[in-house]
């Protein structure tokens, strides 16, 4: 067999307002792509984009107007002679089409161009409709292009009652193969079946479909582990964090210092999460996340934040802020004790002194450091998952909010308490950002998030 | 592709001075069947061609260089005058044993603390990581627009010396040092032996000769190898304190076999223990990745190297769209009064909207050419204003508009209504005012239910 010449042309067809270009933002993960709007025949031009694989394009695909009298078309093609059917049937109609006709089914005329020009068709159905006759009209006058069709039903996340009627009506029109992608409610593990579901219907074009399968896999991953990576790093980072309390600045204003770092950490963390993930504040805002113009609604230590993510106020209360709660170096004093024996033993003085030593001094200074308590550790991590899970489930042409069942969750994950102890190990440890102690408890943070997420 | 631990460092300096200055101007690299990281590297062999770019990513490593060698420039000569200075103030007899303890014993104890802080704590081993940790910090703080040498120096020493890899890059230049000391030592011997005649000797005030003896046997095995002469016994014992008039012969042995001993002990495994950090450093360096997560890289991607191209409109729409513009008399969304007795049909009326009562069981839903035939039957029957019921979620199509069309030269334009089931959309609502238009109906005939 002889390699196919790439790259692969699809037409995304259907009706009206189904979500054909919708789904071509999604699959680009681009927000910008063509326009979206709540009324029929929004796209009037076929535009295409194509995704490329190390630099080279491999599909191609050509967003077209929506169908939207296909009981008209239907007729004005049986008025083609006879003999001229399937692709010499369209081809005819294109070529010569009264003015009037040409006026009436301009749009259509430019779908059917597209449908004899392209290797497969994407027909996108919006689920949530029953199945109509002038759907099935759609269908038929489509494959008279004689090109394979691949249905694709949209918006199946907000009402999939319709499903099975779909499936019964597309088997009888003979397509067996269809795939369930929601554009709004984005799932890679769909969009991959949309690609193996075109493996099968276009066989010569399966290895370039399978290169590109495990290209858009490979960044998927690497996409979602930056994104886990900057929520791990945020955490850790703001468990580590320590500032020596000044006893001649107020400790009010200290305290108010150490929040804006804690802000203003998390606030960069959002910015390269949407950055990574191609979003922009605005796609944010329509996540049902309190985030507006990129920044989090509710102030991290504002109380009705605990609230919002069931925590109890109450123990904010307790501590007097939600962070800021001074540690004496208690345990710091223990972890010296052991310190000094072992490196008494081993003759390691200059390094025990180096590691303990500040502790030491501030202990007998009496002195307290300040540093990120558990329950600002809580909430960060709360809104972290909830950033990501948003994130993840959303696709590119979603223009309202995305719900993301959190409802029956606990409060705070499984094994969080554990990771705590970790990070707050660091604490003790003194150990630097460039430490092997503080990189392995950053990678043991992100596998746990990449688990609960 | 995987980067080599040259381009990741030359991809982490122009990060970081792109970072500040923002993005360089340059040819665009070829990315056909290129992966990101083949592209990036072929794009910073490019940048490096730039002159300002070249003298930055290379202002480190040169410094670098120069400091070095100074640095082991003034260790030999601090080592050639060490041993200079010990064995002037010894006169013409030097104490064999003091004077190793004087050339080996520092270096013996510093290689001793290197050793038990590796061990301990891999990433900054020994005394010289922290400190140099924070001559660094001093010397090259974190700016907030630094300029592009600035920059890229930053980076340089950051990923060199503060990593796993960095740890054994310390190693070797402190072991690289020690050796550049000894080896001043074993010249300034050399040069003293040569021109200098020294009687050499032992003592002790509670060892005896034996010891000396069985001391100086441990140590000569490795000389022997060598091929240097080793002194004998009779030469060992002969050379205690209060024995004169040493022969010219077990001068020479004792020398060779000073020289031997600061080779062999001090010199060569200074070497070897900046060998292996050497070779350490190289197989930790092979093992760093370049995070592609960073922002940069990212923004980089996005400009330069896309995964899809930029859309292009392949069949324009050649005019606008009349259904676009607003037709007269449109406002906000209405509730008008029905007729009396009216005839309820549907128009592709999906399961959840309810008719109204009464319209309940009789109602025709249009959804094909058979139930459009049947509802025109029942209009003729029943010659009644019609009430068409529509989905006020759907948006008025030209299939739709048709059928309305249809429906008002039927039944006549005055006795037509379109009844939208839920309160539409603005959009939803323009569209269907339009079909309305489109069709001959006022906007007072299009209400909701």
């Amino acid at each position: 067999m002889t390699a196919p010449s790439l790259p692969l042309t699809l037409a995304v067809v259907g009706h009206t307002n189904t979500g054909k270009t919708s789904l071509l933002r999604t699959l680009l993960r681009n927000a910008d792509f063509g326009e979206v709007q709540d009324s029929a025949g929004t796209t009037r031009h076929v535009e295409a984009a194509q995704l490329r694989v190390l630099g080279r394009p491999y599909i191609e695909l050509r967003d077209t107007p929506g169908l939207e009298d296909s009981v008209a078309l239907s007729r004005q093609l049986q008025q083609v002679p006879q003999p001229l059917r399937g692709r010499a049937c369209l081809e005819h109609f294109i070529q010569t089409a009264q003015p009037a006709a040409a006026a009436e089914f301009e749009q259509e005329i430019k779908v059917l161009r597209q449908a004899l020009e392209c290797h497969a068709m994407l027909y996108v159905i919006d689920s949530r409709e029953p199945v109509l006759e002038k759907y099935r009209q759609e269908i038929l006058t489509l494959g008279l292009a004689s090109r394979p069709i691949l249905p694709v039903l949209n918006f199946i996340r907000h009402d999939n009652s319709q499903l099975q009627q779909w499936r019964s009506a597309l088997a009888e029109l003979g397509l067996h193969a269809l795939v369930e992608f929601d554009t709004v409610a984005f799932d890679f593990e769909a969009e991959k079946r949309l690609y193996q579901k075109l493996q099968t219907l276009l066989e010569a074009w399966y290895q370039p479909l399978q290169t590109l399968l495990e290209h858009r896999a490979e960044e998927w991953r690497q996409m979602r582990n930056a994104c886990i990576h900057q929520s791990a790093s945020l955490l850790v980072e703001m468990a580590t964090l320590t500032v020596p309390l000044n006893k001649s600045v107020p400790r009010s204003l200290q305290l108010q210092n150490l929040q804006n770092r804690v802000r203003q950490r998390e606030q960069r963390c959002l910015d390269a999460v949407l950055e990574r993930l191609n979003f922009s504040a605005e796609d944010v805002e329509l996540s049902n996340l309190p985030v507006q113009n990129g920044e989090w609604k509710l102030d991290l230590f504002a109380p009705e934040t605990l609230k919002s993510f069931g925590l109890d106020a109450a123990s904010a209360a307790a501590t007097g802020a939600a962070i800021g709660a001074g540690i004496d170096l208690v345990l710091a004093g223990m972890s010296l004790g052991a310190a000094s024996l072992t490196g008494a033993a081993i003759g390691t003085a200059w390094h025990t002194g180096r590691r303990y030593g500040k502790d030491l001094l501030a202990r007998l200074r009496g002195d307290t450091i300040l540093c990120v308590d558990d329950t600002t550790l809580n909430l960060l991590l709360l809104r972290q998952l909830s950033l990501l899970r948003h994130l993840f489930r959303r696709g590119h042409a979603a223009l309202t909010p995305v719900q993301v069942a959190e409802k029956d969750q606990p409060p705070l994950p499984e094994g969080w308490a554990d990771q705590v102890r970790k990070m707050r190990g660091l604490l003790t440890m003194r150990a630097g950002t460039d430490t092997r102690e503080y990189k392995a408890v950053l990678v043991h943070c992100l596998d746990w998030l990449n688990a609960v997420i | 592709m995987i980067l080599s631990p040259r381009q990741q460092l030359l991809a982490e300096q122009i990060r970081a001075i792109e970072e500040h200055q923002g993005v360089i101007a340059q040819p665009p690299t070829p990315v056909a069947d290129l992966d990101f990281s083949t592209w990036l590297a072929a794009r910073n062999r490019a940048l490096q061609q730039q002159p300002q770019i070249d003298s930055a990513v290379r202002h480190a490593p040169l410094l670098f260089r120069r400091v070095l060698l100074a640095v082991l420039v003034l260790a030999g000569l601090a080592g050639a005058l060490t041993c200079a200075k010990s064995l002037a103030s010894a006169g013409a007899q030097l104490n064999i044993f003091w004077v190793l303890g004087v050339l080996l014993g520092l270096s013996w104890i510093s290689l001793l603390l290197w050793l038990v802080t590796l061990a301990l704590h891999r990433e900054q081993a020994g005394v010289v990581a922290p400190l140099f940790s924070k001559l660094l910090d001093r010397l090259l703080p974190e700016r907030p627009a630094p300029t592009s040498v600035q920059a890229a120096d930053r980076v340089w020493f950051r990923r060199l010396f503060f990593s796993r890899a960095g740890a054994m890059r310390l190693g070797w230049i402190t072991h690289g040092i020690w050796s550049a000391y000894l080896l001043g030592g074993v010249l300034g011997l050399t040069l003293l032996f040569t021109t200098r005649q020294f009687d050499f000797v032992w003592e002790s005030t509670l060892l005896g000769g034996d010891s000396f003896v069985q001391i100086t046997h441990w140590l000569t095995p490795p000389l022997e190898a060598l091929g240097l002469p080793v002194p004998d016994t009779s030469q060992i014992l002969a050379s205690g304190l209060g024995d004169t008039g040493q022969a010219a012969g077990a001068r020479r042995t004792w020398a060779l076999f000073l020289l031997g001993c600061v080779l062999v002990y001090g010199l060569v495994p200074r070497l070897l223990a900046g060998l292996i950090c050497r070779l350490l450093e190289w197989r930790l360096q092979r093992r760093e990745t370049l995070d592609l997560g960073q922002t940069y890289y990212i923004r980089l991607q996005r400009e330069f190297w896309p995964r899809h191209t930029p859309p292009r409109v392949l069949d324009a729409d050649p005019g606008p769209d009349l259904r676009q513009s607003p037709p007269a008399g449109s406002g906000d969304i209405a509730r008008a009064a029905l007729p009396a007795h009216c005839l309820w049909l549907g128009l592709e009326l999906p399961q959840h909207c309810a008719p109204p009562a009464v319209a309940q069981g009789t109602l025709i839903n249009i959804q094909d050419e058979q139930s459009l035939d049947q509802a025109r039957r029942l209009m003729e029957s029943q010659s009644a204003p019609v009430a068409l019921l529509i989905d006020g979620n759907k948006a008025a199509d030209r299939g739709l508009q048709r059928i309305v069309l249809q429906l008002a030269e039927h039944i006549g334009r005055k006795n037509l209504w379109l009844v939208l089931s839920e309160r539409p959309t603005q959009a939803k609502w323009q569209s269907w005012l339009q079909a309305a238009a489109r069709a001959g109906l006022t906007p007072a005939q299009v209400t909701t239910l």
